[in-house]
């Protein structure tokens, strides 16, 4: 009793009845909160720093060098927009533009289609059937694969002699080399983008699919819509939330293809046949580790990064009109 | 001819569990019919199977003398009304209310008039071009309302339509759907847990336990002659006291001995109840309603052996009535309710309930005789449950 006293006493000493502490509703203060910031910034130090050395300052580095004749050796001299306006001198310019317009080709064909097959597979694979789950570790294994090695089984089967080509034979059709004919080589890198990148969207689009509300869908039936008009009217609206985020992904992974027309080349990163599979960011590549331009390469990444950011900031503006977040459970 | 039939539906799931046995159920035309029971009854399992939206396993559903059991839920012409009401986000109250008109190719115009006629007779006008997620709850079930009423359906199905939304907005929307369902004259089956809404809405009441239908019945009739142990604890708040008790012969009149307390039966128990008398010096279970006993102290003329002596444990003094607390000594009868409290009795005693009128200053703690309106126990078998009456 004397001690449970003797506790009140030195509470009401320290918080007089008179002055209650009120609650403030901001964040703890003193010296719990200090000690507790010590510790965040302490476990947040070696990310900071790694952020910092690889990836913000050779990008503040980037960004300066792209005003210099920087070689890879000695330092780099300030140039001004030497660089920029090299971009559309008669020696780089049609070469880049050839970059970007295959770029453009392959993102634009490859973009909808792995959001078209991500979707359907996402539907086919959503449905209640026996051994579901083998299917969808099928579908999703191309994800997984490593790059370079799902591309060597392509570079395999749309080979003079491989799978497509003994397919089409058997029809009659005598095939092209797929990713030599300078025709057909970014229709070989479409497809294998395709393959390796649909089962990540179609990933994202079943866990939408999955937590769709099932009373919304449930309601649309009894409304009086079949399969086709619940798919328009009620899964697709609700889907676009993935849609967007697959759609973002998809235009930033589209427009920075590289790996599948590094390892197609005859020559790994020439853009071979005939620069057909030459792409912006092998383009840079080039400059920078064949050419040693550093200065120049630097300026155009800068201006391809400033394009997918207009890109995406377009796309992020325009979502407000049909992404739909609104559903509340 | 009836407006819904549901001939003898059962549910089995793949795993075997049966959520719906046997079922059977006439909807008049016109009809407001509840279909009430605990949680995990199979009360929506039995709504879900007549939108369609559940294959049934056995039986057959009619809708008008049409067999709608292996037909598409949009071909049913029945129309639903969710717990989470289930608007769609993207569009607003107007294309929610329209949706099922343009589904079914309504022109434009058309559709129009009959969206705005529907806001109008749910008050929603001002709201057609916002979306769902500006309304609030009370607005959101009437968009839901609204897009059921719009088609005019031959039959309203409701889930819980009132379950999300806040006691006051219950009472509100609970008579407006009354309302709504009168002015249309469409047939309704409404499921719901609550007790309220069933009595306070409902023509007539199904009550369901554990995929059994238990007893239909006009609300009145369930709650003064309920046929078995289940629907009388079920139905009523506080519930019915239920007790294990002997009913015996003394002289030329009936009593009930509860635990150590003995009650003379009015003459008129037996002339309601002629069955009783098969059960005399017979374990049976009675009950008691809370409104059918009285503070002896405020109402002096009831007969003296029809009172029993209880010490008083809690008071809850509401205004209008005060609830009493008190135990019996006499063994507890489960109802078999799952959403009842567990702890209501024992072997030994059973914890009761009366409602006092508010004139009555028992306190806690206090011994105090208790008068009981014999005439409206209620008896049922002790091994079947079911009431015995004739």
């Amino acid at each position: 009793m004397t001690d449970g006293q003797g506790r009140l006493r030195l509470l009401s000493r320290r918080r007089p009845r008179s002055h209650p502490q009120k609650p403030s509703g901001k964040r703890p203060s003193g010296k719990l909160a200090r000690r507790e910031a010590r510790w965040f910034y302490l476990f947040i130090t070696p990310w900071i720093i790694g952020f910092a050395a690889f990836a913000a300052w050779p990008i503040l580095a980037s960004f300066g060098l792209a005003f210099s004749d920087y070689d890879l050796s000695g330092w780099p001299n300030f140039i001004g927009f030497d660089n920029f306006d090299k971009m559309t001198d008669p020696v780089q310019g049609p070469v880049l533009a050839k970059a970007i317009r295959n770029t453009l080709f392959i993102a634009l064909l490859v973009i909808p289609m792995q959001l078209v097959f991500g979707l359907a597979l996402a539907l086919l694979l959503s449905q209640r059937v026996r051994g579901m789950p083998v299917f969808r570790t099928a579908f999703y294994l191309p994800t997984v694969v490593s790059g370079v090695a799902s591309i060597v089984v392509w570079i395999w089967i749309l080979g003079s002699d491989g799978l497509l080509n003994q397919g089409l034979e058997l029809l009659g059709i005598d095939g092209p080399v797929w990713l030599r004919d300078p025709a057909t080589v970014k229709l070989g890198v479409v497809i294998v983008m395709i393959w390796g990148g649909t089962g990540g969207m179609m990933l994202i689009f079943l866990a939408g699919l999955q937590s769709l509300p099932a009373e919304l869908l449930d309601a649309s039936a009894v409304d009086g819509a079949g399969a086709v008009r619940r798919f328009w009217h009620v899964k697709l609206p609700l889907l676009t939330p993935q849609l967007f985020f697959n759609l973002v992904i998809g235009i930033a992974g589209g427009l920075g293809v590289f790996t599948e027309t590094y390892v197609i080349s005859t020559d790994p990163g020439s853009g071979s046949p005939a620069n057909e599979s030459l792409t912006l960011v092998m383009y840079i590549y080039r400059q920078l580790l064949q050419n040693l331009q550093a200065g120049y390469a630097s300026a155009v990444a800068w201006v391809f990064t400033a394009a997918v950011a207009a890109l995406t900031a377009i796309q992020f503006w325009t979502s407000r009109r049909w992404v739909h977040y609104e559903y509340e459970n | 001819m009836s407006a819904v039939r549901l001939d003898r539906i059962t549910k089995v799931y793949p795993n075997g569990f049966e959520a719906v046995s046997d079922l059977s159920l006439d909807l008049a035309d016109g009809e407001f019919l509840v279909l009430v029971g605990p949680s995990g009854c199979g009360k929506s399992t039995v709504l879900r199977m007549i939108a369609g939206l559940e294959v049934i396993s056995d039986g057959d559903i009619y809708v008008g003398d049409r067999c709608v059991s292996d037909v598409a839920p949009k071909d049913r012409d029945v129309a639903m009304v969710f717990q989470n009401y289930a608007l769609y986000p993207q569009m607003t109250v107007a294309a929610n209310i329209g949706f099922p008109l343009r589904l079914r190719k309504m022109r434009k115009a058309e559709r129009r008039a009959k969206v705005e006629e529907a806001a109008k007779m749910l008050e929603l006008t001002e709201q057609l071009d916002k979306k769902p997620s500006k309304l609030s709850g009370g607005q959101r079930q009437r968009v839901a309302m609204g897009r059921a009423i719009v088609r005019q359906p031959a039959l309203f199905l409701m889930d819980e339509p009132l379950s999300n939304l806040d006691a006051k907005l219950r009472v509100q929307m609970r008579a407006d759907i009354a309302r709504l369902q009168t002015e249309l004259g469409v047939t309704t089956f409404y499921v719901t847990h609550d007790q309220v809404e069933a009595m306070t809405m409902g023509d007539r009441v199904a009550v369901i336990k554990d995929g059994h239908l238990q007893q239909v019945a006009s609300p009145e009739s369930l709650y003064d002659e309920p046929a078995n142990v289940f629907v009388a604890a079920f139905i009523g708040s506080p519930s019915m006291n239920l007790y294990e008790g002997r009913v015996s012969e003394s002289g030329d009149q009936l009593v009930v001995q509860l635990g150590d307390q003995r009650l003379a039966l009015s003459a008129e128990v037996l002339h309601t109840r002629p069955a009783l008398r098969g059960h005399i010096d017979q374990p049976v279970v009675v009950g008691i309603r809370p409104e059918d006993m009285e503070d002896a102290a405020i109402a002096p003329g009831h007969p003296e052996d029809q009172r029993i002596e209880v010490e008083v444990e809690v008071r809850e003094a509401l205004g209008s009535e005060t609830l009493i607390h008190f135990k019996l000594a006499a063994p507890y009868v489960d109802s078999g309710d799952p959403d009842a409290l567990d702890e209501l009795g024992d072997e030994d005693e059973s914890r009761c309930t009366a409602r006092f009128s508010p004139d009555s200053r028992t306190r806690p703690g206090d011994r105090i005789q208790v008068n009981v309106t014999t005439e409206k126990m209620h008896f049922f078998d002790r091994s079947t449950h079911a009431a015995i009456r004739d």
